[in-house]
């Protein structure tokens, strides 16, 4: 996979006041990149500028090899941006909408209503055609957006809080377009502030706080990175006592707590604190084993990325 | 060929047809055009009426025709240089500040369209409205035609000096909606310039020649000297012309009817020197074709400019 979006020492200031500070962050070809950060943490800046919509103070964007400051246009090409607010034109008919929207990006007349027709089949906006775009409750118009993002057949969807502010059922609905679309082969860009999302769809996350880019990189590489030592639950149906002294004297292992018991069933729970590779856990699992140790459950515990995102950023405002 | 392949193959602007395509919905603008041709229909009722019950004034019918042709025709102009003058600045001072406050600029921006095609949509969408309700009163203005008394040059004059004012007044609307980011505040604006030029800088250059004469009045002896003010007075009564739509067309309207050259006139400054000067809604139209050009350049460079 190559790097489709790089970002390089980007800086945005808004009078004295600096909202992007120096951001580095490169994005892989198919990705589904979730932009996460804190209000006020950069994030829109970052994508207005990605978008050609804002002038750097310093650094660039390459958008599929193209910089947004010199070659604007060619960004506008490879780019669909779908901002935090819906941006409709109400009087206008749903296919009328798009069709606009499909001539401002050159495609011809004749190519438009098949597109139009794929496009709504996409976003599931076919029995809405015909209707004035004002009728559109907020998750379809929320939709309907996206499909504009599309109509150019961008390689890159760089969308704006997608999410926000939309019903349980609709933000399900995009999820779901989301996941599809990068099936299609599209790398998709998107900040929010709904973490469950993030966790839900993306294999690349980036946090970003005070203008900075605190981490980056995939679920289980921020866990690692925030997390000082991985956690263990063990459920044994008895010999706890031999369970816990073998575990004690095993190097790389912090701590041994037991859990108090979940009710009257005889397992013992227990909490090992960790620090090593797969590897070493796996050799910690055959010699509870060796020891005939009754294991019936032996677990890591993921934190998720609520407690990554905790843990990584501090509570600044830029 | 069919119809549609000959509209396929013109140059497409998308911002014309989403315009027109909003502005044409509904029932407002066929109401609008309803109310203006009620209003001028019966204007026109009137003036017949008038003419017809005052058969003493005239000498005979022949005379009394042309003077009723004359004023239709001459009020059918006035009211549509009084509704082009009003309505060009409504119809594009929101044109721009409004996709701002839609926050649709932003999507616009993101596409492959360019800030000229965006400018020159929006002044062809509002030129194209303006252009139905110039058309649409043809027939009325006709009605002069049966009755007698105007030519046709008067009506192509008229026609030149009603688009080019539609072109001026819906670029002014255009310049302040480019770069004032409220659309009521760009209406006002414009409003005022149009008012201010309209009204305020004729009477400026009026005061203006009228203290020249004061102001020579010592010199009335040295006859060089008076024939320079004099130059000078009239220079500043053609560009005062120039610079208002409706002066400039009496002014035409008076010329014809004096020496029957629509394109030349001579004014006499006493002493018997006489100078020659272009019609006046030659140099209306080239002042305020220049006008809407120079407008439209800076609105399409406050379109064009990025966020900082």
């Amino acid at each position: 996979m190559s790097t489709i979006i790089e970002i390089k020492n980007l800086v945005k200031f808004y009078g004295r006041r600096k909202a992007v500070d120096g951001l580095n962050l490169s994005v892989e070809e198919g990705d589904i990149f979730g932009f996460v950060g804190p209000n006020g943490a950069g994030k829109t800046s970052t994508i207005r500028i990605m978008a050609t919509l804002l002038q750097a103070s310093r650094g660039d964007i390459l958008v599929a090899g193209h910089s947004v400051q010199r070659a604007p246009q060619q960004v506008r090409r490879v780019i669909g941006y779908m901002p935090d607010f819906f941006g409709v034109y109400n009087d206008l008919l749903v296919w009328e909408y798009l069709d606009f929207f499909a001539a401002c990006y050159n495609i011809p007349s004749a190519k438009r209503a098949a597109l139009i027709d794929d496009l709504l089949e996409l976003v599931d906006l076919t029995h809405r055609r015909s209707d004035a775009v004002e009728q559109l409750s907020r998750g379809m118009k929320q939709r309907l957006s996206l499909a504009r993002a599309l109509i150019h057949d961008p390689q890159v969807l760089v969308l704006d809080e997608p999410a926000s502010g939309l019903d349980p059922r609709a933000r399900v609905e995009i999820r779901e377009l989301l996941i599809e679309l990068a099936k299609m082969g599209k790398t998709i860009f998107f900040s929010t502030h709904i973490l469950a999302d993030v966790q839900e769809i993306c294999t690349r996350v980036g946090i970003i706080e005070g203008g900075r880019l605190v981490i980056a990189g995939a679920l289980e590489e921020l866990q690692q990175q925030t997390l000082p030592h991985r956690q263990i639950s063990l459920t044994l149906l008895g010999r706890v006592a031999e369970a816990q002294a073998l575990l004690q004297s095993t190097a790389g292992i912090q701590s041994v707590e037991i859990l108090p018991a979940n009710g009257d069933n005889g397992r013992t729970r227990l909490q090992i604190q960790f620090v090593g590779s797969d590897e070493a856990l796996s050799a910690i699992l055959a010699a509870l084993v060796n020891a005939q140790v009754p294991v019936i459950r032996f677990d890591e515990e993921t934190c998720d990325l609520e407690t990554v995102f905790m843990r990584a950023t501090k509570g600044l405002v830029t | 060929m069919t119809l549609q392949n000959l509209l396929d193959r013109l140059p497409q602007n998308p911002i014309v047809t989403k315009e027109l395509r909003r502005r044409m919905r509904g029932p407002r603008a066929f109401l609008l055009l309803v109310a203006y041709l009620v209003f001028l229909s019966l204007n026109i009722s009137l003036i017949y009426l008038a003419f017809t019950l005052s058969t003493d004034e005239f000498s005979n019918i022949a005379e009394r025709q042309r003077s009723m042709g004359k004023t239709i025709f001459g009020m059918v102009v006035l009211m549509e240089l009084n509704l082009v003058t009003l309505i060009s600045p409504a119809l594009t001072a929101g044109a721009i500040a409004a996709e701002r406050e839609r926050q649709t600029f932003d999507l616009l921006y993101s596409t492959l369209l360019k800030p000229l095609a965006l400018v020159s949509g929006k002044m062809t969408a509002a030129l194209s409205f303006i252009l139905l309700l110039i058309i649409a009163a043809m027939p009325l203005q006709s009605i002069a035609f049966l009755v007698g008394g105007v030519e046709l040059p008067e009506v192509i004059i008229a026609l030149i000096i009603l688009i080019v004012s539609a072109m001026a007044f819906t670029a002014i609307g255009l310049f302040f909606s480019s770069f004032i980011r409220r659309t009521l505040v760009a209406t006002v604006t414009s409003y005022v310039t149009s008012i201010v030029i309209l009204f305020f800088v004729p009477f400026l250059l009026f005061v203006l020649s009228l203290f020249v004469d004061i102001m020579a009045f010592p010199l009335r002896n040295d006859t060089v000297m008076m024939i320079v003010v004099d130059y000078a007075s009239y220079t500043i009564g053609w560009i005062l012309v120039s610079m208002n739509p409706l002066v400039a067309a009496l002014a035409t309207e008076l010329m014809i009817l004096d020496n029957r050259n629509i394109f030349f006139t001579t004014l006499s400054i006493g002493n018997g020197y006489d100078f020659p000067v272009i019609a006046p809604w030659i140099s209306y139209s080239v002042f305020f074709s220049l006008f809407s050009l120079v407008l439209i350049g800076l609105s399409v460079f406050f379109v064009n400019r990025i966020d900082q």
